[in-house]
Parts: structure tokens; C-alpha cells; sequence
């Protein structure tokens, strides 16, 4: 059965990289003693695979993995014991069991929300009182070209289709910024690209450190009826498991 | 929620910024207010090389289960941090509760190779704590050193308040109470250090002198107090079995070189390999019961959650239930996925089929420590391993499947000639002929035999103490004649060479059978920018030269002169059980190219039986 796990990520530990944080599940997992799937063959691991990579230094409301188990207690207990095997700033808090045939986490991912606290001391591109206003003017323009890396050059591309929405008006009383980019597979907004592209709107310097990230939420897509479409938590396209064990 | 002692614009500037936040699994969370003694543990060279200690595990979890200490971790910032923390004056921090080194009580450093020397400086260095001891005040931590360097540890006896000569398990508990009693009473550090000195186990460096002849040999070494002892006698583990071990060792973030339970199960050699320090100092051998073992396996790995554990010690063959407990550990440990590791196994019958057993025939090649090329001179280091036994064990390997080979050997070696390099080549072209007399149908490719030499370096402690150390250039000469000799083999192109730096080499020579005069030799090279010394690239050669010229000192007189029978060595006043008279005698029979039976078949009287236990009283009513 497939199972997925959402958990959030606070404080020092976020300077625990993406890989790293799936060596210290694969621990957690052992000593919780979930019943865990291996894959066949020379040497076997746990079937699991993380929706989105989070970048080192980011924290996160909302980490996903999906999880291949053999059999499953209730998600409240299966969170339960997970986290008595946790470290400080980790923490499970959902467990719904996927459809059968559920794509991956990663390859349904299609949406991401970021809430971005700015660094008193450090160069912001805007003064208080500026950002609503700014945020709304850089949101106007036709186009967003940014220098995109890829593994070979740099491409000039135009971002605007793939940030969502953003807010900024919070910021002017000293809040986050808040951010929904487009995150499909091959046609993402990495939040720092949005963060640099403003920068250069604003006509100043872009500095990482002048930013705290955290991820809130990752959504799927959902069609509707009518054609449009709606982004949901990925956690919803499971189900809580309820009752003693499956 | 912790907060950590760097700020996050460092942390996001450095590699691996999870190296220094702690936090990790079974890391220890106490309230430092509420016990009487901080102790923070350190292991001088970079975390994830600090964090596959096992020494370090035991002492944590064992200090930790007292409830009046609390012991931290600190491992050396990398490079990166190392520039950034001196650029904003920040002070070394423990990873537990990120406080200050300066402030604990005691600062413990585990002193694992002799290249990590210039490290201790920068760790002192960086924490705010006077490099000399004799500079520290009453508000400095005690600092104290520990592991196999301290054997001889007069070239950094400068740098530290205290030694302790053994095995951690013994003494700590008499450290600690000492500590309490210096709190309550007021006892001032020289007071402390003195009466510490009178521990089993714990020497206080700065209470005893050293004096030189002309010829800048040792002429004396004496404690400067009388009830201090002469002789300090290495401590040890009497029972074993059922010393503390750690049930729950922490479980780094981030990969460390051991990303697994190491389960030691014996300690000490039963092979007397005269150029082997740890086969010597470790004496006596100490086996676990195999029912402990399978106890503490279990545990281990419940609480660590590792999918993969190694079997420790020194040499894994020669553990008597080897069997038993492998074929526990199978049994248990497939349905579970938790793959078993044997490192340092003598490739016989037993071995492969314990290897078959773990893993089938894989692609992990099979491993030899011949450490000489001919007969000769194995004879010469006691290598109880012969061609035949080589040739059989790779023999029987190639007809189970396997087909890579890897080789080590040493260059250097006391008695070694130039025919002796040459005929490193030739057993590796032995070994393909062997394989090659396999039929053409069972092998799948051609056979691929790595040669790996390293460079020999005389230790203390060993029958190998007089000898002399070969010049970086006589290295270079004999790495040379393995090459060419290689060139002439049969099957050269099934057979690759890779050596090691010469020079490090030389410098581990200085430094491993130094005296007290090297303290400002290390001290100059630290200052002028040394340290990180056993990383290949970090490693600047010319500024030790230099530093050396400095001082007035050279490196030959510590590397390439000929030390008389009766010398006295700068590490004579450490009594590690094993006498100097039979080291004597083995660097004598090493000479006439006699082999010493192994402690199982017969005692040689090494002089480790006052231990009261082990090997030594085996089958012996």
C-alpha cells in the first residue's frame, strides 16, 4: 500500500540537505519499526521517493514523501510512533493512505506557496511602505525575462506565467511576502529566481541572506468539471487511515 | 527551539553547514546548569571523520549515563568556518547546547594520528584557550588528551594539562570525583593536575622535566614532585565482556565515513606484526562473549536505526565465534535488510565462505595485507601470511566467481632491498597466473589486481622503534622499482600501482617518535598556517621545513638516525605492558628474520599478563 507522509521542518535542521533527509527517514522509519517495502535486489532499500527538494537553509510547513508499506495502523498512531523517533524542529503530521494507482508526490507536484520574512540589517529592495505597491507593479508587467541556468547555458526566459500569485502587502507592516510558483516537472519557479527578478525590478542588488524562506504548502492539480482547474495540499489526494490496522 | 552559535548568513556560506548544528539522534540533552562537570569531547580533524570514532561514542554515552556530567561534541571547523569565525571573533562552540569550549570544565581530545597535531592548536586556537598550558589560568578548562598518539605524547606535551595513558573505560570515574573534590574545596589547577597525576593512567605533563645529552638524545625525565610516579602504567580493561558500551550511539545528519553500527567485538591482537602499533599497545587481546555481542547488535540497531553494521577489531578472523555470531546475524538481519560488513578478514577457506555467506560473490574486490613483497621480509615483520596461503585463499576465490584483487604493502620496511620492491609485481603476476588457470569458460573478464603501497613509519612501542625511517627520496626510489618491475610482468595490464605522498610519511616519522623539543616546531608551524595536515592537499610541506630550521632542529635526527639498543626514548616513562626487554628481543629474532608465534599458540611473555586477563589466560587452567 501506498502511503504519504508529511512532516515539517524547523529551526537548525534546516540546514539538513535533501538527501540527507532521506538517509535520516530511512533511519527514523527503522527505529519507529514501521513495516517499510523494500525493493528487490542486491542491495535493498525502502521504496520512497520525496515530492520536491527544499533547498538547504529553507524551512518547510509542508515536506512530503510517499511510502511503499506492507501494512499500516492508523495514521494517527503510524504519526504517533514516527514521531517518538524524531529530532527537535521534525515533526510528522499526516499519513493518509494513496490510491493504488496515485502518481508519484514529485510528479504530481504542481503548485508551491513560500512565505518569505525578510532579514532586518540586511539590503532589501524595498522600503516598508513600498512592497504592496511594488509587488503589484512587478505582477503588471507582460513579461519577466530572468536568466535561467540550465545544465548547459543560460536562457533568457519569461517567468510571469509561472508565479502564480504573490502578496507583499504584509510586508509593509514588517510580515512575510507570500508567494504561490508554478512547480511542474520541467517548468518551475525556483523561489529564489522570484526573489532575484524582483530584486532587479526594484533595481537593486539580490542578497539571499536577506531572506528566510519557508515552503507552506505543495499542491497538486485538480480539473474540474467546468474546465478549470484547482490546486489542492497533496496530502488530500489521500485518505487518513482510520481504526487499528489495515 | 535550539539556536545555533553561527549566524545564518555563515551557515549558508559554509559546505555541510549541518556539521555544526548538533541536534542530532541520541546526541545527550542536558540542562549544563545542573551538573557539576562540562566535559566536551573533541576529535581534531573534520565531523564527518570525528563522528566514525568509536572511541568517542563509548565515552559519550558513558560519561552521559553519569548524572552529574554532561559531555559534548566539537570537531575542527573546516577551512571555510575556520576563516569566517576568526573574521567575526566567534569563539568554538559545542554542538549539544552551542556553548563556548572556554567554558566547560574539562576540554578532552581524542589524539588519533599524528598529522592532526596542528589541528589541536586550532581547535585551543580557536576556542580562546591559551595554546601552552603552562599559559592557562583557573577559569581555562582542563585540557586533556587521549588515543594511541599518546603513547608518546612528549612532542605536544606543551599543549596539554593531562594524558590519559589507556583505555578511557577505566579511570574517568576517579577524574571526575578529583574534579568534584577541587570544586568543593578550591583546590587551585597546579594542586589538581598534581594530585590527578597520581591516577592510574593519568599523566600531568607539566610536572615533569626533561633533560638532553649532547648529542640531543634523552638523558633524563623526571617528575618534579616525589610522590608523583616515574613510570605511568597504561590502564585497561580487565573484564571485557562486560565493559559499558554505547546501546545507543548518535546518528549523524549528514554521511560520516562509518554510516553504520560498529559493533567492537574483541580488542587487542593475538598477532604480534612488529611494525603494528595497535597490535602492541592494545595487548592483551579481549574477546566479547558472542551472546553479548548479539544482545548489543540488537540494540544498536533498534536504536539507531542503521541498515548497515561492521564487526570491529583488529584483525575480525581471529574472533573464536566468528561463526556463531555471523550466522546470528544473518539469520536476523536479512528479513530486515541490514546488510553485515567484516573488514579485516585473512582470506582462507573460512573467510570466503563466511563472504559467500553475507553477500554472495560480489563485485567488492578481495582484499590482501601482505604488506611485503617477499618471503624474507615478511618473515622480518612477523606477517604470518604466506605465498602459498595468499595464492590458495585468491585461488579458491577465483573459482567462486571472484575476480578483482586489491594488494597492500608497505615500502621501507626495516631489512627491505631493492629486490624486495621488486617482487611486489611478482606475487600480484603469481596471483594472475592463477587465475588465468582457471578454464576459459568460468572467467568472465579479464582479472583486475590493484597494488596500493604506503610508506613505512616507525612507532613507538614497537620491536620496530630503533629502526631507521628511509628518506622521502629513498621512498621514491624503492615506489620506483615497483613500477619498473612491474613493467616487466606478464600481465602488467591487468595489474595497476598507486602509491602514497613520501613526505607525509616523513613528517609522521618526526612527529610519532619526536620528544618535548617538537612542541615550538608544532607551535611555528600551526602559526604559520599549518594545520588540516592529513588531507593530502592541505598538507605544506615547506612550511614544516621551515618551521624545523627555526627551532634548530632536524627531521633526520628523529627520522633517519640509528638509535642504539640502550637509548633511552622520550616515551620510556609509559609502561604500555608489553616490555622494552621483549621488544628488544623481537627487533633482534626481526633481524635474523624469525617468526614469533602468535599469543593463541604460544606465550612469548610480551609482558601484558599483569593485565589479569584475556588471551593470556586462555587453556591455561
Amino acid at each position: 500500500m501506498k502511503i504519504r507522509v508529511k512532516f515539517t521542518k524547523h529551526g537548525p535542521v534546516r540546514y539538513v540537505g535533501h538527501l540527507d533527509m532521506m538517509r535520516y527517514f530511512q533511519k527514523a522509519l527503522r527505529r519507529a519499526g514501521t513495516d517499510v517495502s523494500y525493493s528487490e535486489g542486491y542491495s535493498p532499500h525502502p521504496i520512497m521517493s520525496f515530492a520536491s527538494p527544499l533547498g538547504v537553509g529553507m524551512e518547510s510547513d509542508a515536506e512530503y514523501f510517499d511510502l511503499q508499506v506492507e501494512s499500516s495502523l492508523s495514521s494517527e498512531e503510524e504519526a504517533a510512533r514516527l514521531n517518538r523517533q524524531m529530532a527537535d524542529g521534525i515533526q510528522v503530521v499526516s499519513w493518509r493512505l494513496l490510491p493504488e494507482h496515485a502518481k508519484k508526490a514529485m510528479a504530481q507536484t504542481a503548485a508551491i506557496d513560500y512565505g518569505i520574512s525578510l532579514q532586518e540589517g540586511h539590503p532589501l529592495p524595498c522600503e516598508k511602505g513600498e512592497w504592496k505597491k511594488k509587488m503589484e507593479e512587478f505582477l503588471g508587467q507582460e513579461q519577466i525575462l530572468v536568466l535561467k541556468k540550465t545544465k548547459k547555458n543560460e536562457v533568457e526566459t519569461d517567468i510571469r506565467s509561472l508565479v502564480f500569485s504573490a502578496d507583499a502587502s504584509a510586508a509593509d507592516e514588517g510580515g512575510e511576502v507570500f508567494a504561490r510558483l508554478c512547480s511542474e516537472s520541467g517548468n518551475s519557479l525556483n523561489v529564489k529566481l522570484f526573489l532575484e527578478a524582483f530584486c532587479n525590478f526594484c533595481g537593486r542588488p539580490y542578497d539571499m541572506l536577506s531572506y528566510r524562506v519557508c515552503r507552506k504548502e505543495v499542491y497538486y492539480k485538480q480539473e474540474q468539471e467546468d474546465g478549470n482547474s484547482i490546486y489542492l495540499p497533496l496530502e488530500e489526494y489521500g485518505e487518513p487511515i482510520e481504526g487499528d490496522t489495515l | 527551539m535550539r539556536q545555533t552559535a553561527l549566524p545564518d548568513e555563515i551557515l549558508m556560506q559554509v559546505d555541510k553547514p549541518a556539521r555544526y548544528i548538533g541536534g542530532e539522534i541520541n546526541s545527550a540533552q542536558k540542562d549544563p546548569a545542573e551538573v557539576a562537570i562540562r566535559f566536551c569531547m573533541c576529535f581534531p580533524d573534520v565531523y564527518e571523520i570525528g563522528m566514525s570514532h568509536l572511541g568517542i561514542q563509548v565515552l559519550y554515552g558513558m560519561f552521559n549515563d553519569r548524572e552529574d556530567v554532561y559531555c559534548e561534541r566539537v570537531y575542527s571547523p573546516w577551512t571555510d568556518l575556520d576563516a569566517l569565525m576568526r573574521e567575526a571573533h566567534i569563539p568554538l562552540f559545542s554542538l549539544e547546547t552551542q556553548s563556548p569550549i572556554k567554558d566547560f570544565d574539562f576540554l578532552g581530545i581524542t589524539i588519533q594520528y599524528e598529522m592532526c597535531y596542528t589541528n589541536i592548536l586550532q581547535v585551543l586556537d580557536l576556542s580562546d584557550i591559551p595554546l601552552l598550558a603552562k599559559d592557562r589560568g583557573e577559569e581555562d578548562p582542563i585540557v586533556v588528551g587521549g588515543g594511541p598518539c599518546t603513547y608518546n605524547p612528549e612532542p605536544i606535551a606543551d599543549f596539554f594539562d593531562l594524558f590519559y595513558i589507556g583505555e578511557g573505560e577505566v579511570s574517568y570515574d576517579a577524574l571526575f570525583e578529583l574534579y568534584k573534590e577541587k570544586k568543593r574545596t578550591g583546590m587551585d589547577r597546579r594542586e589538581f593536575l598534581h594530585q590527578a597525576g597520581k591516577i592510574p593512567g593519568i599523566y600531568a605533563p607539566g610536572l615533569y622535566e626533561d633533560s638532553y645529552h649532547e648529542d640531543g638524545t634523552l638523558a633524563g625525565f623526571e617528575p618534579v614532585y616525589d610522590d608523583l610516579p616515574r613510570t605511568i602504567q597504561k590502564v585497561a580493561v580487565t573484564d571485557f565482556d562486560q565493559v559499558y558500551y554505547p546501546k545507543a550511539p548518535v546518528v549523524p545528519f549528514i554521511k560520516a565515513t562509518q554510516d553504520r553500527v560498529m559493533l567492537e567485538i574483541q580488542r587487542g591482537c593475538i598477532r604480534g606484526c612488529r611494525f603494528c602499533q595497535a597490535g602492541m599497545i592494545y595487548r592483551p587481546n579481549r574477546e566479547k562473549n558472542v551472546e553479548t555481542l548479539k544482545k548489543l547488535a540488537v540494540e544498536m540497531l533498534d536504536n539507531t536505526g542503521h541498515d548497515e553494521i561492521s564487526l570491529v577489531s583488529l584483525s575480525t578472523s581471529d574472533y573464536k565465534e566468528l561463526d556463531e555470531l555471523v550466522s546470528f546475524l544473518l539469520d536476523g538481519l536479512r528479513e530486515k535488510r541490514i546488510e553485515l560488513t567484516l573488514p579485516s578478514l585473512r582470506i582462507d577457506a573460512v573467510a570466503l565462505d563466511l563472504m559467500k555467506r553475507i553477500k554472495g560473490v560480489n563485485q567488492s574486490p578481495l582484499t590482501f595485507a601482505p604488506e611485503a613483497g617477499s618471503q624474507r621480509l615478511r618473515d622480518v615483520i612477523n606477517k604470518g601470511l604466506s605465498e602459498e596461503e595468499i595464492l590458495e585463499g585468491a585461488g579458491l576465490a577465483f573459482e567462486s566467481g571472484w575476480d578483482k584483487v586489491k594488494l597492500y604493502f608497505m615500502l621501507g620496511l626495516p631489512t627491505e632491498t631493492d629486490e624486495d620492491a621488486r617482487e611486489i609485481p611478482q606475487l600480484a603476476e603469481k596471483i594472475a597466473e592463477r587465475y588465468y588457470e582457471l578454464p576459459k569458460e568460468r572467467r568472465k573478464r579479464r582479472i583486475a589486481i590493484t597494488m596500493v603501497t604506503s610508506f613505512f613509519v616507525p612507532k613507538p612501542f614497537t620491536p620496530f622503534q630503533w629502526a631507521c625511517q628511509l628518506p622521502p627520496d629513498g621512498f621514491l626510489h624503492r615506489s620506483h622499482e615497483v613500477a619498473e618491475s612491474l613493467k616487466e610482468q606478464l600481465n602488467q595490464r591487468s595489474i595497476t600501482y598507486h602509491w602514497h605522498e613520501s613526505r607525509t610519511a616523513q613528517m609522521e616519522g618526526v612527529l610519532a617518535r619526536g620528544d618535548r623539543r617538537l612542541g615550538k616546531v608544532i607551535l611555528k608551524a600551526y602559526e604559520s598556517g599549518c594545520f588540516y595536515d592529513a588531507w593530502e592537499d592541505h598538507f605544506d610541506y615547506d612550511k614544516w621545513t621551515k618551521a624545523f630550521k627555526e627551532c634548530g632542529l632536524s627531521m633526520e635526527f628523529y627520522t633517519q638516525r640509528p638509535r642504539e639498543e640502550d637509548e633511552l626514548f622520550p616515551w620510556d616513562f609509559i609502561d604500555c605492558g608489553v616490555t622494552k626487554p621483549f621488544l628488544l628481543r623481537e627487533w633482534k629474532r626481526a633481524r635474523g628474520g624469525i617468526v614469533t608465534p602468535n599469543c593463541r599458540e604460544q606465550c612469548t611473555g610480551c609482558g601484558c599478563r599483569v593485565y589479569g586477563g584475556g588471551v593470556c589466560f586462555e587453556n591455561q587452567g
